[in-house]
């Protein structure tokens, strides 16, 4: 007979409480250890305690809402991305697709281009050019099993070849009002393209907890085998993450038409950097599985409240760049901090 | 009770490229039985299992269900039939709730209009987990549960898979006491026991006390097919035992006619040694010695291991190699000094598990199967084959993908790569044999031993008691981070087992 | 009018290109292939133009112009425009493929995509004994008159008066006294460099100015509405005025002011003559007030036509002055205002005169 000395693992030991009551079960599921992006908003409030000596303006309520402005693109842009990347892809290709969407949905609102004038429908095929090109990222990443990686860059190059089609000599610009009031008219202090995006987050936040695609990108993303032993349906949930993240770059470069006035090609330049650092700042692992649309939302403002910082605290341009991938770093080490696993790299 | 079978194979034959897995094997599983499944790695129970379970398909023989034929087209087929597995392989998510977990693949009756109704999810999945267990809640997140916990939460899944139909189900339990401890082990006895009431549940082991402990009736399997059937209570474990290795081995388990004496001279030498978990820890390792470092759990034995190997931040004390201060900075900076470190995870940290066993065993050392700067294919073969052949590893071929080997061969291989290094001084095991069939322990001893005879000094964190007194030349207890005794281990003169325990406990 | 015409005759050029051929046939080789000019006969000739993409209205200029030009010699069938989509390996590999079907009498019209691909343009180029004409960047220290003859010439905008004009516009329009901010270029590019210094010099002549603080926007339309937003939330009512290197910031900045309801107190400037900078300067209340004319039109068809004139033998690079190998285009008087109804559309290529290739030099570059 043999006596046992030890646990297998010794460091996993903690066993939960039998407190809480039934109702505050979804709740504390809510909080547990890592559905609230605690690094990300803890990077947000060192960025906000730093300018508070720098310069107090950043905290003012007119800059608060500069940010926020600035925001909402790139956040709609996350809630897409993060699905695919909790399911363990990566979709490159919305600046193609938001340039895509940005000059159909310019020369289909009244504009000094075509004879169109679809007024707030404009939206919907916006969104839809982004869903079908999604759908052909996603089809081909789920039937044909080519790496995301590969795929979504060629329809990047679809979406700026269907954008580059699109335009003729001038970018076409918009003159409907209603439309450009999408950004322009304020409710409650805050632009339209703002509240557009917190209702995007408060859907996506919906999506991810109480709907079968939600639940599945986690069980996709932390383990494919597990969730096809288990009967779900990998690649139709796959596919179907790639048509959202199509379709909110569609809706992404909505708004952004709406905010600029122009239908452009290069509407999204840059953006797919602040939204992938913004996404991996705010916890989300681009190995899948882990994070989710709060944190991708929380990372994507720490984005663009470092770059309005450096901006109101007077940095020079000529170190600007540097001085932002220095943070970026910081600020993914920090939040990353906690999944580092010290004996796993050795041999 | 109706004792027709609820599940039965027939002269089942399956074939991999290059290895026969089941060789006409029949076995029938009755209904309120704990059905044991014993044998050594690489006798089949796993390929059995994963054809009970839907996860493959038979070369030729047939498969029962409740009296009728079946085929099963994959997991999911199986849960609707009521067959339902409990993975070796730990398969929960840690990322999403234990309900979750426990109803994968089986929400829907908690939908409504496409949402989640999360009070009826949890509420439907309790039902499952405290059938196996009284502590576990339904919405806490996985990550948080230890791995005897999780293991629970296995069993209750699969209760909830198999349930699925209508019928009773059948619980296949693969190898589940490897990771537990033993108070947990107990507990997941009582949870099978529970079980046999409503489910028929296969246990696979090859651990012969766990089996005949736990279960009703027992076949013994042996190179793909089935040697025997017993009733434990008629069986003694000598008799199991030879017939699962179809020899008597007993005699040389720890191979201990080859322990030699250690040299006099000082290989690793720790003074005062002190970290988070260990104070003042002072000992000596010889060449050619074995020390047993013994604790139980939160002794603060392993992180002494991991401190040598920079794993683990020292505060004070000095290490010494060869005579030398050592400062380990770093796991890559300890292996350039020549410390070895073997972990019970290998699958992690030991091995290139993608590469195919002949890289393994060359990679860290191309010399010895090159001429200069080129690699000599029929020298690595022969190189390779020979040390195959000597360790008895049981592989395809030198070029089979290591992560297609069973856990034992995969050990053999790790540690065999250490034989084949010139400059490795010391050796720290930690509970290397654990997870190991009887057959691969025993050659796991020996090349330990062969080891020490080549000069190195090894610091053992042995698996159980006898493992760690048989295996040692001094036995060194520890308990709250403290050093408390030191044993000399001869091999007509071993410590008393409950001597050594004192100490620990 | 800003392509101001020169009333050279075509006989003249002919003559004295004539005359340097003459001269080049008894030269001696300086280690190329061939230092001599083309033989090309102009049925021969193809016609190459390389840029970003047309997504881009200074391209669309660019292609206008270049196009014209084909046309003027009637081979518009010949005429290729190929798009490097900021890819400069692109760039390269496009330019490869087309030099190993053409040949000899391949005529390239390239902007670089970077300066640091240049080299590796010239060199095939040179290789295949093709004739080109770059356009913008270039590496430092490389100059067509040092390199190759069939690197017929380099051609730039001269950043420093445009940024000079334009600010001087703003601060007329501003009264003379306030407060601006400026958004920059990307920094490490020649023209927004130049582009800055002129608008430093124009401060200098105002001190009733002051520059709050100037930031680059990356040429982009976004960043540059997106930097002016936070200038406006920083400094508030001080700034009077907004300067931008190029006329995307410039109207990003507009939308910017738009949205703080600033819209017409803010005055504007910028470079680069966008149709739709120019239609918001004819609209007095938007504040913007000046920008210049494009150069796309010039730079693609007098670029093209001086690489085809080496290539069918008019000129011989080799023998032309160094103001005629690398050099800026003459500066041209802004839009303002006054003359913002009158400019030409930017594709109207019917101004130049492809007979006369150094009409619009400027100063050279040294």
């Amino acid at each position: 007979m043999n006596v046992r000395l030890e646990p297998a693992r010794a460091h996993d030991r903690r066993t939960p409480g039998r407190t809480g009551h039934a109702v505050s079960r979804p709740v504390r599921s809510v909080l547990g250890s890592h559905t609230v992006p605690t690094p990300a908003l803890s990077v947000l409030a060192l960025i906000c305690l730093v300018m508070l000596f720098v310069n107090p303006a950043f905290l003012s309520p007119g800059n608060a809402g500069a940010v926020a402005e600035q925001s909402a693109v790139p956040a709609v842009l996350a809630v897409g991305l993060t699905f695919v990347i909790l399911m363990g892809g990566i979709d490159l290709s919305l600046e193609g697709i938001m340039a895509a969407a940005s000059m159909s949905t310019a020369l289909l609102v009244a504009n000094d281009h075509s004879g169109m004038n679809l007024g707030l429908w404009a939206i919907a095929v916006g969104c839809a050019v982004g869903a079908v090109l999604g759908l052909v990222a996603g089809t081909t990443v789920a039937l044909l099993r080519v790496p995301s990686f590969i795929v979504t860059i060629g329809t990047w190059q679809i979406g700026l070849g269907i954008a580059q089609l699109l335009f003729g000599e001038t970018p076409p610009r918009v003159t409907d009002e209603s439309f450009r009031g999408l950004a322009d008219s304020k409710a409650a202090g805050l632009p339209g393209i703002v509240w557009i995006a917190l209702l995007v987050v408060a859907l996506g936040l919906v999506l991810q907890h109480y709907t079968r695609f939600g639940r599945y990108a986690y069980v996709i993303g932390g383990s494919e085998e597990t969730a096809l032993l288990s009967g779900v349906p990998v690649r139709r949930y796959r596919a179907a993450s790639f048509v959202l993240a199509g379709a909110t770059a569609g809706l992404a470069a909505v708004m952004a038409t709406a905010r600029s006035g122009v239908g452009n090609v290069g509407i999204a330049t840059g953006l797919l950097f602040t939204t992938i650092a913004g996404v991996v700042i705010g916890g989300t692992f681009l190995t899948g599985g882990r994070g989710g649309v709060l944190h991708s939302l929380v990372g994507v403002i720490v984005m663009v409240a470092i770059g309005n910082a450096m901006v109101l605290a007077g940095i020079s341009s000529y170190v600007q760049q540097a001085v932002q991938g220095v943070i970026v770093v910081a600020a993914a080490s920090i939040t990353l901090w906690r999944a580092r696993e010290r004996m796993r790299v050795i041999k | 009770m109706n004792d027709a079978p609820v599940m039965e194979v027939r002269q089942a034959t399956k074939s991999f490229p290059g290895v026969r897995a089941l060789n006409d094997v029949s076995i029938e599983i009755r209904p309120h039985e704990v059905l044991g499944l014993i044998g050594e790695n690489g006798a089949g129970k796993s390929t059995l299992l994963k054809i009970l379970c839907g996860l493959q398909r038979l070369d030729s023989g047939s498969l029962l269900l409740r009296g009728s034929e079946v085929a099963f087209q994959g997991v999911a087929d199986a849960n609707r039939g009521g067959v339902a597995m409990v993975f070796q392989e730990q398969s929960l998510l840690e990322n999403i709730t234990v309900a979750e977990n426990v109803l994968l693949g089986n929400e829907h009756p908690s939908l409504r209009f496409g949402l989640y109704r999360w009070r009826d999810m949890n509420r439907r999945a309790q039902k499952y987990l405290d059938l196996v267990s009284g502590s576990l809640r339904a919405a806490t997140p996985t990550s948080r549960l230890s791995f005897a916990k999780r293991q629970m939460v296995e069993v209750a899944k699969a209760l909830a898979s198999g349930s699925r139909g209508h019928n009773e189900p059948v619980v296949l339990l693969d190898e589940p006491t490897s990771v537990l401890e033993h108070s947990e082990i107990e507990t997941l006895f009582c949870v099978i026991r529970e079980l046999r009431t409503r489910a028929s549940v296969v246990f696979v082991s090859h651990r012969m006390e766990e089996v005949l402990e736990i279960c009703d009736r027992v076949y013994v399997m042996r190179d793909g097919g089935v040697v025997g059937e017993c009733r434990p209570s008629e069986v003694t474990t000598d008799q199991l035992f030879s017939m699962m290795v179809g020899q008597d081995l007993s005699a040389g388990y720890y191979d201990e006619s080859h322990q030699r004496p250690a040299r006099p001279q000082p290989r690793l030498e720790l003074r005062n040694l002190t970290g988070e978990n260990f104070h003042d820890v002072s000992f000596t390792i010889a060449r050619g010695e074995v020390v047993s470092l013994m604790g139980v759990q939160d002794s603060g034995r392993e992180d002494v291991a991991r401190a040598v190997f920079g794993a683990v931040p020292t505060k004070s004390g000095s290490i010494t190699l060869d005579g030398r201060r050592f400062v380990p900075r770093s796991p890559a900076h300890a292996v350039r000094a020549g410390i070895g470190y073997v972990p019970s995870e290998r699958k992690v940290d030991g091995s290139v598990i993608a590469m195919d066993v002949c890289e393994n065993l060359t990679l860290a050392h191309p010399r010895r199967v090159g001429r200069g700067p080129f690699t000599d294919p029929g020298r690595e073969r022969r190189t390779v084959q020979r040390w195959i052949d000597e360790l008895r590893v049981r592989t395809p071929s030198p070029y089979t993908p290591l992560r297609s080997l069973s856990g034992g061969n995969q050990q053999k291989v790790v540690l065999a790569k250490w034989l084949l290094d010139p400059d490795l001084r010391v050796l720290l095991l930690d509970t290397p044999t654990r997870g190991l069939d009887v057959g691969a322990k025993a050659d796991v001893y020996a090349l330990i031993r062969r080891l020490a005879a080549q000069g190195l000094a090894v610091l053992l964190l042995a698996d159980t008691l006898d493992e760690g007194i048989a295996m040692s030349h001094r036995v060194l207890t520890m308990k709250d981070g403290r050093l408390t005794a030191e044993f000399s281990s001869d091999v007509d003169a071993r410590p008393q087992r409950a001597d050594v325990l004192e100490r620990m406990v | 009018m800003y392509h101001t015409r020169l009333a050279v005759t075509g006989v003249s050029v002919t003559v004295a290109t004539l005359a340097a051929s003459l001269t080049a046939c008894g030269a001696v080789d300086k280690g190329t292939a061939a230092s001599d000019s083309g033989h090309c006969k102009p049925s021969a000739v193809t016609l190459v133009q390389s840029g970003r993409g047309l997504e881009n209205e200074y391209y669309v200029a660019v292609n206008a112009g270049a196009r014209a030009f084909a046309k003027s010699l009637g081979v518009q069938g010949k005429y290729q425009w190929i798009a490097s989509g900021g890819d400069s390996s692109k760039q390269l590999s496009q330019i490869q493929s087309i030099l190993a079907k053409g040949g000899k009498c391949v005529v390239l019209n390239v902007d670089p995509n970077e300066s640091s691909v240049l080299p590796a343009i010239v060199k095939a180029v040179d290789k295949s004994g093709a004739w080109l004409v770059t356009q913008w960047n270039r590496p430092n220290g490389m100059a067509p008159e040092h390199e190759s003859a069939h690197w017929a010439a380099h051609m730039s905008v001269d950043g420093v008066p445009q940024g000079y004009a334009t600010a001087k516009a703003l601060f007329k329009a501003m009264g003379g006294k306030g407060a601006i901010v400026a958004l920059q270029g990307i920094l490490d590019n020649a023209p927004a460099q130049e582009r800055f210094q002129g608008l430093k010099k124009a401060l200098k002549e105002y001190p009733g100015i002051t520059l709050l603080a100037d930031q680059t926007a990356g040429w982009d339309r976004t960043k540059g509405q997106n930097v002016t937003q936070t200038y406006l939330t920083k400094y508030g009512r001080k700034i009077t005025g907004i300067w931008a290197a190029n006329d995307s910031m410039g109207l990003g900045a507009l939308e910017a002011v738009k949205n703080a309801g600033r819209k017409g107190q803010v005055k504007i400037a910028s470079i680069d003559g966008l149709a739709e900078a120019i239609d918001q300067i004819q609209d007095p209340s938007s504040g913007y007030v000046a920008t210049t004319p494009s150069t796309g039109a010039a730079q693609g068809g007098l670029g093209m036509a001086i690489a085809y004139a080496a290539a069918t033998g008019h000129i011989n690079p080799d023998k032309e002055p160094q103001d005629h190998r690398s050099f800026y285009l003459k500066p041209m008087p802004i839009i303002t205002r006054a003359n913002a109804s009158a400019v030409p559309s930017p594709t109207d290529a019917t101004k130049l005169d492809f007979k006369d290739l150094w009409s619009q030099n400027g100063r050279p570059i040294k």
